[in-house]
C-alpha cells in the first residue's frame, strides 16, 4: 500500500530519498498537467518541473501542513507558471517593446480557477487508486480510466470473478475509494 | 422503515447511473430520489467522482524531467545552511534610470528600468518591467549555470522564485516600494539592498 503524502514529506525531512522519489513520482502528473493546460511548450514544462520540484525540497522541512503538501504543489506550480508563461511574454515583447505594447500585458493567470481544482481532484484520486488493492484498483480503472470502458466479459476474464459479483465488488470498491479519499480531503 | 424509507443500496446507485437497470427499477429509484436527500447526495458524489475519472486526461511526465526531479533531493544535504553561507553585497554597475536620454540610440521601453549588479565574481543583469499598478523584476545571472533561490523582501512581505536552466527568475508583481533582493547560491548569497522599485 502507498504511503500518505504525510509519511512521504516526514521521510523526505529525514532525509530518506525514496521518500523524495515518491513525491516526485505521485506529483509528476498534476505538474506537467498544469504546465501543459497553461499553454507552455515542452522547454518551459521542463522548467517549470524543475522549479517547483526545487522550491519543495528547498520549503520541505517548512510545510505546515505535510497532509496537504498536494495543495502546495498545486498552487506553486500554476504560480510558478504563470510567471513563466509572463516572462516569456515580457522577453518578447521587450525586444521591441513600445509603451503601449507593455500596458496590454495582463495579470491574469493562464490556468483558471476551476481548472486547478479539478486536476487537484483528479490528482487526489489517482492517489486514492494507487492505495486500493490490486483488484479493486485494476476493476475501477477498466471501468472508470479507460476510454473505452471493459466489458464484463473482458471484466471476467481479467479478475476472474463470476459476471453477477461484478456490481457488488465495484460498489465495495467504491466505498474504499471513497474513504481513502475522505482521509485525502478531497 | 417502510419500503419509502429504506435507502437505495450503493450497488443499485450505481447501476441507476450506469442506466443499467431495467426500465422499472430505473423509475423506481428515480422516484426514491426525487424525495430522499440522502440518496441524491450519494448519487452527486458517485456523478463526480465518476466523471473527474473519465476526463482525466493527464499524461505522465517525461522521464528525464522525473529523473531530473529525482536528482534535486542529492543537493539537499550538500547545501550549505543560509546561516552559514557568506552574503555579498552586490555593487551597482549601470541604472538606466540615472542615464541620460540620448537620442537615436534604441533603448528598451522607457519604463522598463534595467539594472546591471556584481558581486561574487558574478554579474546580474536586472529589469524592472511595469505590469499595471504593479513592478514584476526579471533578471538572470551570468555565468555558468547554477541552483538557487531568488527572493525579493520588504518589511511586510516576500516573494520567492528559483532561477531556471539559463540562470533567469522572474518574481510575482510587488507593489511600490524599497526592497532587498537576495540570490541563495549553493556557496554564497548575493545581496542587493534597498532597491527601489517603482519609486
Amino acid at each position: 500500500m502507498e504511503p500518505s503524502d504525510e509519511l512521504l514529506v516526514l521521510g523526505c525531512r529525514n532525509g530518506d530519498s525514496a521518500a523524495w522519489q515518491g513525491l516526485v513520482t505521485r506529483y509528476q502528473r498534476l505538474v506537467y498537467s498544469i504546465a501543459h493546460r497553461s499553454g507552455l511548450d515542452i522547454e518551459q514544462a521542463a522548467d517549470l518541473f524543475q522549479r517547483v520540484f526545487m522550491l519543495l525540497v528547498q520549503h520541505i522541512d517548512r510545510i505546515e501542513q505535510p497532509a496537504r503538501v498536494g495543495f502546495w504543489i498545486a498552487t506553486t506550480a500554476r504560480r510558478e507558471a504563470w510567471q513563466i508563461y509572463r516572462s516569456e511574454r515580457l522577453e518578447v515583447r521587450s525586444l521591441n517593446a513600445d509603451e503601449e505594447e507593455l500596458q496590454t500585458l495582463t495579470d491574469s493567470a493562464p490556468l483558471p480557477d476551476e481548472v486547478l481544482q479539478e486536476l487537484e481532484s483528479q490528482q487526489s484520486i489517482r492517489t486514492a487508486m494507487a492505495m486500493l488493492d490490486e483488484r479493486c484498483r485494476i476493476l475501477l480503472t477498466m471501468l472508470f480510466y479507460r476510454a473505452d470502458p471493459a466489458s464484463y466479459t473482458e471484466i471476467t476474464l481479467t479478475l476472474q470473478i463470476a459476471s453477477g459479483s461484478i456490481g457488488p465488488i465495484r460498489a465495495r470498491c467504491l466505498q474504499k475509494l471513497r474513504r481513502l479519499l475522505d482521509d485525502i480531503e478531497i | 422503515m417502510s419500503e419509502l424509507f429504506r435507502h437505495i443500496s450503493f450497488t443499485q446507485l450505481i447501476d441507476f447511473y450506469e442506466a443499467r437497470l431495467t426500465p422499472q427499477e430505473q423509475e423506481s429509484v428515480r422516484v426514491h430520489l426525487a424525495g430522499c436527500p440522502f440518496c441524491q447526495s450519494e448519487l452527486a458524489w458517485l456523478k463526480r467522482v465518476i466523471r473527474l475519472m473519465r476526463s482525466d486526461q493527464s499524461e505522465d511526465a517525461p522521464q528525464q524531467f522525473i529523473f531530473d526531479a529525482f536528482t534535486l533531493f542529492n543537493l539537499r544535504p550538500v547545501t550549505t545552511p543560509s546561516r552559514q553561507r557568506p552574503r555579498v553585497q552586490a555593487v551597482l554597475l549601470f541604472d538606466s534610470a540615472r542615464q541620460p536620454f540620448v537620442v537615436g540610440i534604441r533603448t528598451l521601453s522607457f519604463d522598463v528600468r534595467q539594472l546591471l549588479f556584481s558581486a561574487a565574481g558574478r554579474e546580474i543583469d536586472m529589469r524592472i518591467i511595469p505590469s499595471g499598478a504593479l513592478w514584476i523584476v526579471w533578471g538572470q545571472l551570468l555565468g555558468s549555470e547554477e541552483i538557487g533561490t531568488v527572493e525579493l523582501q520588504d518589511a511586510d512581505s516576500s516573494v520567492q522564485t528559483t532561477l531556471n536552466t539559463l540562470n533567469e527568475f522572474s518574481l510575482p508583481p510587488v507593489q511600490s516600494g524599497t526592497y532587498t533582493l537576495t540570490i541563495a547560491l549553493n556557496d554564497v548569497e548575493l545581496e542587493i539592498a534597498d532597491m527601489q522599485i517603482g519609486l
